[in-house]
Order: C-alpha cells, then structure tokens, then sequence
C-alpha cells in the first residue's frame, strides 16, 4: 500500500511544479507517518546527512566558481584555452569536456564537477552564441566524470561496502572515464560542425602573447589545487578551501574584478546557490532512508537474485534496475540500497568486484543525469538560471551515449581490469 | 504472533561484528520458533553507529550494537578507554573492567540517556594497532615527526601527540585516500579493518601490534520496543546473548589474529612488542593521565575503579 | 518588514560563510605553517557555520523563488492554472516549515536535554547545531505564508507565471 501512496503523491507533487527539496521532505514526513516511525527522524537525518565535510567541498568549490567567474579569473583562463583550440569548430564545447575531465582528476564529486565547470564555462558558451540545451547537456553530462575519473566518492563507497582496496577501483575508472570523455569530445565535434558553431577569433602573435601573460595567475589555481592534492599536502574538501581563497585573493588583487566590500556578498550569494542543491541532499536522504527500511528495493534485488541467471543476464538486468532506480534516488541512497546485497553475490557469478564497481560508477553517473530527480541537472538548471526541461533536452544524446559506454564496460571486463591488474597484478 | 525488529549496524557483510551479529538473529529465529524476527540492517544503511544511539533514543530503529568509542558524546566516560592505563593490556585483563563494575556503571548511564536496554556484555572488536607506509615501526614512539591519522576523540589526539606524533582527523571513509596521496604517513587502526580494506595497495608496509586501544560493542535494545516484548522473548534475547558471548568473542579475537596473517601475507612488516616494551611505554604514557581525565570529562572516581580493577603493576 | 528580514538574512548568511572559509583555511595553513598556532577544530566549525547558513539560505531561495522544479507540465498549462497548482505548493511548504520547525525543536532539545556532545577533541554542544533546522523552519514558514498571501489575493498573470530557478 505504502508504496502506491507514495507514487501516486511524488508524481502529482512533481507535476504541479513543487519545489524537488519539498517533494522529498514532505514525501519524507508523510511515508514516515504512514509507517509509524517517529517524524523526528526525518529532521534528524537531515542534520546527520549534511555534518559531512565531504558536503563541506560543495559551497566552497561553488564559492570558488563564483570568485573565478566574476572577478576575472575564468575569463583569463578561457581566453588562453580558446588561444589553442580556437580554430576548431566548438572549441568552448570540448574545452568544456576536457575542463571536466581534469577537474575530475582532482575532485571526487560530479556535483561539484559539475558546478564549478559549469558555473565558469556556461556563461562563456552563452557569450559565444552556444545553444542553450548543448552547453548545458555537455557540461551536465561530463560533469558526471567527477565519480569515474579518481579520485572518486562514489567508488570510496563501493569500497567500504565491498571491502575492496580504493587504490585499485581508482585506477578501474580511469580507461572507461578517458573513453567517457572521448566518446563525447567526438559527439561535440560533430555537432559543432552540424550546427555551424563559431570558430575562437584569430589573434595575432603579439595578442598571444598578451592573453598567455595575462592567464599565468589564473593558472595558479589548477596548479595549486592540483599539486595540493596529489602532492597530498591537502584532502579534496580543504583543496575546495584553497581553490576559493586562491581565487579570491586573485580576483580581488590581480584581476580586480571584484573589491573587498563585495566579496562577502558574493561569499554570501554562493552558499545560498550551494543550498540549492544541500537542501535538495538532505530531503533526498531522509526519502532514501525510507525507502531503504520499506525494505522495497530490497525485495525487488532478492527477486532478480533467485530467478537463477547466467552472468550476463545478471548484469544486464541489474543495469536496468539501478538505471530505474537512479531516475528517483541520489547515488548515496542508490549504493547503500544496492551494494550489500549485490555484493555478495558478485564472487559465486563470477564477476570481478573491481570490474562492477566500474558498472555501478557509470550507473550512478546515470543517476546524475535522469529526471526526475538527477543532481547535475539541478546543478546546471540552477547555475544557469534555465528551466529543468532545457537540462533535461540537451542531455538526451549524451545521456544514450553514455548508456552504450555501460553496456560497453559491463560487457568487456577488461576495460576497466587491464590496469589495476597491470599495477597491482592480480 | 511475531514480533518485528529493526536492527542497525554499520560495518559490511564480511566485517566480523556484521558476521556475529547475524549468526545471532539467526539462532534467536530459530530458537523463538519465529516469533523474534529481527531485521538486520547492515553497511550503515539506516544509521551510522556515531548517530544510531540517538536513533534508538528517538525511536527510530529498535536495536544496535554502536562500538563505545563512538559514544563519548553521549556521556564521557565511554571515552575511558582511551586513557593511557589501557595502552597495551592483555585482552583477558580488558573484561575485568568492561564486564565488571565500571562497565555495568556505563551500561546504566546509556540505560538511562538513551532510553535503552544493554543486553549483556560487550563484543570485541580487537586492539588498535599502529600502521605506517614509510616508517618502519619498531616501538609506539618511532611516530615522532609523523602526520598521524586519529579516529576521533581527544583521548586519540592526546595519545599521538603524547607519541611524538602529529594527529590529523580523518573519517574512515577517507583513509584509503588519504595514505594513498601522503596526506598521513600512519594510522591507529584495527588490524583487521587495514586487512579487510586491504591498504597495502593503499601504501601500508609497517604494522605495530602495540594494543594502543582495546575496541568493544555494546549490545542494545530500546526500552519501549523491549517491553512490548512477551516475557518469554526478553528472557531469551538476553539469555541467548550471555550464553554465545565467550563463543562469539573467539570469533572476533580470531579474525583479529588472522588479519595481523592476512597483512604479514602481503608483504607488510608486522612487529608485536614484548610486554616489557608495552609496559615502559605505558608507565611513560600514564604521567598525562590525570590532566586527560579532567580534559576529557571522566568521571575520577569510575576512572579509578577501572585502574584497580584492571590491576596494573 | 520582509525587506528588511531579506537583507538581514543575506549578512548573517554572508557572514558565517565568510567565517567557515577563513577559519577552515586558517587551520589548513597553520598545520603547515605556523603549528604552534594550529587549530583542529575549524573544518568542523565550518561545517556547522555553512549548515546554519544554508538552512537560512532555504528561505531565502523561496523569496527569489530559486528552488529547482521540475517542469515538465507546468509550461504546458495556463498562468491561472499555474496559480492553484502555486497554491497548494505554498500551503505543503507551509506544512515541511511547520515540520521542521516543530521536529527540528523535539531534536535540539533532546540533544540539550541528552547534553550530546561531537566526538571530537571540540566536544561541541549538538543542539546549538541541530537548532538550524528549526530556525530555518520559522523563515520558511514566513516565507511560504507571504507567498500564499500573494498568489492568494494580489495575483498577477503577467508577472507571476511559475519558472525554474530565477536569479540565485
Ligand atoms: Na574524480
Ligand atoms: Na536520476
């Protein structure tokens, strides 16, 4: 009964246009009262789930995005990145997908990815006369690789559920995350020669030289972040810090984009568009933990364990649910739901632990981008002031794309097995 | 008539308190003729152990099995033991404090704060070790200049800064990260969550089994959802529980033993002390007890009472 | 009055976000730089400075009406329409502020009552933590009641049509 309620409200609240935050938290307090568990337990859970300081990384990394995006920094930087790819068609478009991919490289999360990437180049593509859905649906959708290339959240998780070493489902994500983002460099260049996009102005020498020397502070930041991390000096979180206060100290002192009295103010507007998507976090844990205690999910896991199936078939229909499963749930929720009953069952199939986590990775990237509830598209919509449906549009492609990636890593093991295997041999 | 339960733990399926845990229901079932059916809820898929008390206080779930070392926020004595007395105590000498009366003390102040039932006497969950990546470890104190990983508390941070260390926080969920990127170059950790983790891929070439601290779970059920029970199904839960204890507490103590196996397999350098080294480091540690049970909030007297109970030289 | 209430909730907001990332930025320096002075306990301040701060920030998102909706039907129907759907939307928000406010309240004095503390070397007292949600609660409950008021009884079809996420 409890779960027909509880479709037949989501739905009709989803669909009057009701905030997403209050979708959850009021499905939240009304499928907790329905249970008779204590309502209070789902303002606790709120408060539990965000005393995180992974959570922490979220504004401050917005903080950073903003300082960079107002006070100049960003600008330099795309100015010295159009200088290189400029004469390709799209150049902002696949300068957005690499972006995405370094960040990766540094950050764990792919909402934050996608915040940060999103908040400095989506203005940028709009100047350039970009269409909307495409800058939006691009930046979403690589954003997503915050969790496949490491360091990774997401495979963390994995590893403490499934008692594996992080090093090696590290270094499983890395082939399919730089598959990932060649999949859609090359669906960006086809589009952009498609759809005409503009080519970066020409510059003279002189003005090359001008852009390179102006860019050199801007640069500070990748390189302190990035030495900060892997020289591990810093954790992903305080590296959050650093990027924003690096940030600010340059926009304030270098490019002078912004003076002293705004920077609170800005500091002030960055946790207030970082709330958007806490806030969006903390109802959805307090909905996942019911869920989870329904005990729904697992019941329909159980379901396709007994039915007795080959490997392959095994895969290919836990795909499909942790796909289902993604459109409504965040990834916390999803891999907490899943994995310790997946897990188990993973050595007497056969299948490599290391080579599902790569499967649950790409799923939970998935998850990011399917609505109705899909973090990176809230990410971009709110970053960009669009409505959801233009996200939702402009991630279409790449989200089939990405699907066929799955299918792709689920269905050849050594895509994601060939180098933890070369590195740690087995 | 059945009787509906719901269970949180936080540890994964193949982690030893999950492995006990459900060894336990198990036999409850059986032995209720299926009337107790309690649901386990592992991997901290409802609740993290560090918020599960105020869980079962709330009413949110009706049993757990938090380790005390989470749970001096609730009441500070459970951060007992982390004081210095217990550096390197033999496992046995452990029980006569957390099975004794400092431990029914403990037991009655959770009763109370937590509106909870302890079900008798807690499971081990072994010895924190120390474990390095670059160092060699030969003794507690080869830590000097060293970014330490603390588990939390300030008894934790004192120890390390007591050792020559230099304590940084990080939650478990980062550890393999963290030593991966150089971020610490040891840990206090179980053996057996380094082992199950396997964070020698992760860096880990040094352990010390030095009995830094000694880890237990304390058994829970709150008190509304056990006195809706019929008599004869609270008898059997505590009795179940006291009769498979010694059995249970092998089974931890062993998986501890085969981790420090499982980490030697792999290549890392495992060194256990002699009990003589233990005790000079520990009549070293003892000089900051005092001042630690002030800043840490015991209550002196239980503190004292452990210290007699535990028998020291 | 709500101006007012808007411009006060932007310093508090701007001010413990200014507070969280110098004091997490001071700790992350002065473990490196200066340890004498170093401080352990500022991430977990920052933590719960952001948290009061984006609890208030929820509000706040409601008066700029920046909080994310899905709309794949609301585009689809007339401004009226949009208006009784806006309705009921404000009176459930009335209902989640009203629940945060009264469960957030049981939470903070359970937590005061229980004297819970972190489990860490701070040993922060958890309900002037927890007291976030409840305080947060009372500015949304304000917010979604003004907003009710407005689509209720001073409706304009030209300038209140529903969107995703204005201006944040
Ligand atoms: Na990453
Ligand atoms: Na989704």
């Amino acid at each position: 009964m409890a779960v027909q309620v509880f479709g037949l409200v989501f739905f009709a609240m989803l669909a009057i246009g009701m905030p997403i935050y209050l979708v959850l938290g009021a499905v939240a307090f009304l499928m907790y009262a329905l249970n008779g568990d204590p309502l209070v337990g789902v303002v606790q859970k709120m408060l539990d789930g965000l005393n995180s300081e992974t959570l922490l990384a979220v504004p401050f990394f917005v903080m950073a995005a903003s300082f960079m995006q107002k006070g100049g920094v960003a600008k330099a930087m795309i100015d010295l990145v159009s200088l290189w790819v400029g004469s390709v068609r799209g150049g902002l478009a696949i300068v957005a997908i690499l972006a995405c991919a370094l960040f990766s490289a540094i950050c764990g999360s792919s909402v934050a990815t996608a915040m940060a990437m999103g908040a400095i180049l989506v203005p940028a593509m709009a100047q350039r006369d970009y269409p909307m859905p495409f800058s939006l649906g691009v930046l979403a959708a690589s954003g997503t690789l915050g969790i496949l290339i490491p360091p990774s959240l997401a495979m963390i998780l994995f590893a403490l559920i499934a008692e594996e070493s992080v090093p090696r489902l590290f270094l499983a994500g890395v082939v399919p995350g730089l598959l990932q983002a060649g999949i859609f460099l090359v669906y960006a260049l086809y589009y952009a020669y498609r759809h005409k996009l503009p080519r970066e102005p020409h510059r003279s020498r002189e003005d090359a030289w001008q852009v390179t020397l102006h860019a050199l502070p801007a640069l500070l930041l990748p390189v302190i972040v990035g030495v900060g991390i892997y020289g591990g000096l810093v954790t992903v979180t305080e590296a959050s810090v650093l990027a924003a206060v690096v940030a600010l100290l340059i926009s304030l002192l270098y490019y002078k984009g912004i003076g002293w009295r705004e920077a609170p103010v800005e500091i002030g507007d960055s946790v207030r568009s970082a709330a958007v998507i806490t806030v969006i976090i903390a109802t959805a844990l307090a909905f996942a933990h019911w869920l989870t205690a329904s005990g729904v999910p697992v019941a329909i896991v159980r379901f396709i364990v007994e039915i007795n199936l080959q490997p392959w078939q095994f895969l290919l229909i836990i795909n499909i649910l942790l796909v289902i499963l993604g459109m409504f749930l965040e990834v916390v929720a999803i891999m907490l739901i899943t994995l310790p009953i997946l897990v188990p069952l993973l050595g007497p199939m056969g299948i490599d632990p290391v080579h599902f986590a790569v499967v649950m990775t790409i799923n939970m990237e998935l998850a990011l981008l399917t609505a109705p509830v899909g973090l990176n598209l809230f990410v971009l919509s709110s970053v960009s002031k669009t409505p959801l449906s233009v996200v939702t549009k402009g991630v279409f492609p790449l989200e089939v794309l990405l699907f066929l990636l799955l299918m792709l890593v689920t269905f050849v093991p050594s895509l994601s097995l060939w180098l933890p295997n070369l590195v740690f041999s087995k | 008539e059945t009787y509906k339960l719901k269970m949180s733990i936080d540890t994964a399926p193949a982690h030893h308190r999950t492995i006990v845990v459900m060894k336990w229901l198990e036999l409850l079932k059986k032995e209720s003729g299926g009337q107790l059916d309690i649901e386990l809820f592992h991997s901290a898929q409802l609740f993290n152990d560090l918020n599960v008390g105020r869980a079962l206080r709330q009413g949110s779930v009706d049993m757990a099995m938090p380790g005390n070392w989470v749970l001096g926020g609730i009441d500070p004595n459970n951060d007992l033991f982390l004081l210095p007395m217990f550096y390197g105590v033999p496992q046995e000498r452990m029980y006569a404090v957390s099975d004794g009366r400092v431990g029914a003390a403990i037991n009655k102040s959770l009763e109370d704060k937590l509106r909870v039932k302890v079900i008798g006497r807690w499971l081990d969950h072994g010895y924190s070790d120390t474990h390095s990546t670059n160092t060699p470890l030969k003794t507690s104190t080869d830590l000097k200049g060293l970014r330490v990983r603390s588990f939390g508390g300030a008894g934790t941070e004192v120890r390390i800064k007591a050792l020559g260390g230099d304590p940084v926080l990080v939650p478990w969920a980062d550890v393999a990260m963290g030593l991966s990127q150089g971020n610490f170059g040891a840990l206090f950790s179980t053996s057996n969550s380094i082992a199950s983790a396997k964070l020698w891929e992760a860096g880990i070439k040094y352990t010390l089994a030095d009995r830094e601290f000694f880890h237990q779970f304390i058994p829970m059920i709150s008190q509304p959802a056990y006195d809706k029970l019929p008599p004869d199904l609270q008898k059997l839960i505590v009795e179940s529980w006291e009769k498979n204890i010694g059995e249970y507490r092998a089974m931890t103590t062993d998986a501890q033993k085969q981790a420090l196996g499982v980490l030697a397999q792999h290549g890392v350098t495992v060194v256990a002390p002699s009990d003589a080294e233990l005790s000079a480091v520990r009549k070293e540690l003892m000089k900051s007890q005092d001042e630690l049970i002030k800043t840490l909030k015991i209550d002196p007297a239980l503190a004292a009472e452990a210290r007699e109970d535990l028998k020291l030289d | 009055m709500t101006h007012r209430l808007g411009m006060l909730l932007r310093v508090v907001i701007g001010g413990f976000g200014v507070a969280a990332l110098l004091l997490y930025f001071y700790q992350i320096v002065s473990t490196w730089a200066f340890h004498e002075y170093s401080i352990s306990w500022g991430a977990e301040m920052s933590i719960y400075l952001l948290v009061w701060a984006m609890f208030l920030a929820c509000s706040e998102l409601i008066r700029v009406d920046s909080h994310i909706r899905a709309d794949f039907l609301i585009t689809h129907v007339s401004v009226r329409t949009q208006r009784w759907f806006e309705l009921v939307n404000c009176l459930v928000g009335l209902l989640f502020g009203a629940g945060l406010v009264w469960y957030g309240w049981q939470a903070t004095y359970d937590a005061w009552d229980l004297d819970e503390r972190s489990a860490t070397a701070l040993m922060f007292p958890m309900w002037l933590y927890y007291a976030a949600a409840p305080t947060g609660g009372v500015f949304i409950v304000l917010r979604y009641l003004e907003r009710f008021v407005r689509y209720a009884a001073a409706f304009d079809e030209r300038t209140m049509a529903l969107h995703s996420a204005a201006e944040v």
